[in-house]
């Protein structure tokens, strides 16, 4: 964070000249790890292991914020008899199908529920009443266990599971002494509660990794178990690298989503009400869905939306299913996709497979340019400019000619453009982490002696 | 008289008769350096904006002279920046007007291998009329099982990071609105 976000550090530094610990878990000694007060030198790629023994301090050790766990997680909620856990079935959830290398998360539910209820981020995608879930106003009572005892709550279980990360265990995999694991277990206790909170902060260190969502999972189960979630000076932030991630998925530019996270209409649920039905929860913030999507089609069609009409609900496009980027650019090949509008984007750098699988297709009539490697000269002005750069682009055909070399500059990590050699490359040959410049490895290096 | 002239303009001449023992009160100063001014002391205007780059989110003040920017510096008002800015931030100026800039639309045949520079509003025509006439041709109002979808699936669109709130929004109104549904943006890739 000192190196990359610098003036965001200095918020950081104010903290610590308060009183704050600082923690910085990080493969490398870097200049956060200078101004830390503790930097554990983790094998990279060991964080589930790492967050997974303070996660068995916490359940071991009771430090858990009681009242907080009961009333505002789902740590009380208790599970159907028949869900099984890795510790009992030898490393499989119960509910594996060998032969389609698929779960069944039938035996995953809360007990009588009958159905499922979907993951956020999912049920955007998948129509409700489809392989029979249930959400909105369908979701029955959970029963709960206040005390935390029974052996089928969510607290219990997750105890069972998090049992075998013990510090020891932990130093193995992660490389380091078991008292470390220890010691930063027990700083987040103790600043955790009623009284304190304590925040974790992680950008790409945790997200460019394939097991990246587990890893920030792991760390919400340990700020809910602290009570840190929704708490000023708690949660946990996402040190985001451009200036409008976050705001392109509030809003936003994506396929399954209305501006302020509400539901594009799936096209199962072609009725108002349904829709409304579907997407209403019981209590809470979304129990007053109609309002906020009445709100967004009056913002959008002013005085042509009124109730006799469904607030021009019928308007809307529908979605059947996932019509993301990769879907999308496979649409593409096909020539079903006749154009595209690449906007402040440049996805031909760094080399992906998206770009590359375009760059195969046969030659076709439909499809797109200007965002693969095909073009003479990729739109530089998208790489570095900060406005967006429309190429909205006419029909044209791949054909399976080798990409000329074309000079492009790219916007090195340090904000210092360069000029690279070539952005076309035989298609041939694999991609490579270290071609796209990530951080140096630290295979070859013996483990730090710990302090 | 020349000569106790150029005497007397000796800096550390200078410096003995102003007591100045540091050399920091001026003392030091050559004819030219007395006649240089800040870029930013004649600006017409000063705009507060926010830091293209990252997700902190440093507050900036862009210095307007003639529509043309001057200097883009720290804005101290900023209270998530304090006056503050990193050095990608602090060389916002050459994003703005560097010489790697394009400033034409630039328009490819099919099968093209060379841009032409066209008009701005020539191109947006040229848009325009692909978007209606693609839109006209994929249109599919009920899809394969009769249900109501009311889209094309001939448009597409990718996004960017650095694409702000307010693009954005119109972005997801325009495509929404004309039934484009394959929006996506680099948040999710």
């Amino acid at each position: 964070m000192a190196e990359c976000h610098p003036v965001g550090f200095q918020w950081v530094m104010e903290a610590k000249a308060r009183g704050a610990t600082i923690i910085h878990v990080d493969p490398r000694f870097t200049r956060t790890s200078a101004m830390a007060d503790i930097h554990v030198p983790i094998r990279a790629g060991t964080d589930i292991a790492f967050l997974g023994g303070i996660v068995n301090y916490i359940l071991q050790h009771d430090r858990c914020f009681q009242e907080y766990v009961v009333q505002y997680t789902n740590a009380s909620c208790i599970l159907r008899e028949d869900f099984k856990d890795t510790e009992d079935l030898d490393g499989v959830f119960s509910g594996w199908d060998r032969k389609k290398g698929m779960y069944d998360e039938t035996s995953w539910q809360y007990e009588g529920i009958d159905g499922e209820v979907p993951a956020a981020g999912h049920k955007e995608i998948v129509p409700a009443g489809s392989k029979d879930e249930v959400r909105g106003k369908n979701a029955k009572e959970i029963p709960r266990d206040p005390t935390l005892q029974h052996p089928r709550c969510v607290y219990q279980i997750l105890k069972k599971h998090y049992a075998r990360y013990t510090p020891q265990m932990v130093a193995d995999i992660c490389g380091i002494a078991p008292e470390q694991v220890v010691r930063v277990a027990e700083e987040l206790c103790r600043n955790s509660g009623r009284e304190r909170t304590g925040a974790f902060c992680y950008a790409v260190g945790w997200t460019q990794h394939t097991v990246g969502v587990q890893y920030i999972r792991t760390a919400s189960i340990i700020q809910l178990l602290l009570g840190n979630i929704g708490r000023p000076g708690g949660g946990i932030m996402a040190l985001r690298g451009h200036a409008s991630i976050q705001g392109s998925t509030d809003i936003p530019t994506l396929f399954n989503l209305l501006p302020g996270y509400i539901s594009m209409p799936h096209a199962e649920h072609d009725q108002y009400r349904e829709y409304l039905n579907t997407n209403t929860a019981g209590v809470g913030f979304w129990s007053k869905f109609e309002s906020y999507f009445v709100s967004l089609m009056k913002a959008w069609f002013g005085d042509a939306v009124n109730r006799d009409n469904d607030w021009g609900f019928h308007w809307l496009p529908a979605i059947t299913g996932d019509h993301s980027h990769m879907t999308t650019v496979a649409d593409m090949v096909d020539g079903k996709v006749k154009g595209y509008f690449v906007m402040g984007e440049n996805p031909a750098v760094p080399p992906q497979p998206m770009s590359r699988r375009t760059a195969r297709s046969p030659t076709r009539s439909a499809s797109c340019n200007g965002i693969t490697k095909r073009s003479s000269r990729p739109a530089t002005a998208a790489a570095i400019s900060t406005s967006p750069t429309n190429s909205a682009c006419a029909s044209r055909s791949f054909t399976r000619a080798r990409a000329r070399a074309a000079t492009s500059r790219s916007v090195a990590s340090c904000g210092v453009t360069r000029p690279r050699a070539s952005t076309a490359r035989p298609i041939r040959k694999p991609y490579s982490p270290r071609s796209t410049g990530g951080p140096p490895s630290i295979a070859g290096r013996s483990p730090p002696t710990p302090s | 008289m020349g000569l106790f002239k150029v005497l007397g303009s000796w800096p550390l001449a200078r410096q003995v008769a102003k007591g100045d023992a540091t050399g920091l009160d001026g003392t030091a100063y050559s004819a030219r350096t007395e006649t240089l001014r800040p870029r930013t002391e004649n600006a017409d205007a000063v705009v507060k904006s926010i830091c293209p780059y990252c997700a902190v989110g440093c507050g900036q003040q862009v210095f307007v002279k003639d529509g043309r920017i001057l200097d883009i510096e720290g804005d101290e008002d900023s209270p998530i920046s304090r006056g503050r800015l990193c050095p990608k931030g602090a060389a916002t100026f050459q994003l703005v007007t560097g010489n790697h800039r394009v400033h034409h639309c630039l328009y490819r045949k099919p099968r093209g291998t060379d841009w032409e520079v066209i008009p701005l509003e020539q191109a947006m025509e040229m848009v325009a009329q692909r978007v209606r006439k693609t839109r006209d041709e994929t249109w599919e109002a009920r899809d394969h099982k009769g249900k109501s979808v009311q889209r094309t699936m001939g448009i597409a669109h990718l996004g960017g990071a650095t694409l702000d709130n307010e693009e954005n929004y119109l972005l997801k109104k325009l495509y929404t609105a004309l039934g484009i549904l394959q929006v996506e943006n680099q948040a999710r890739i």
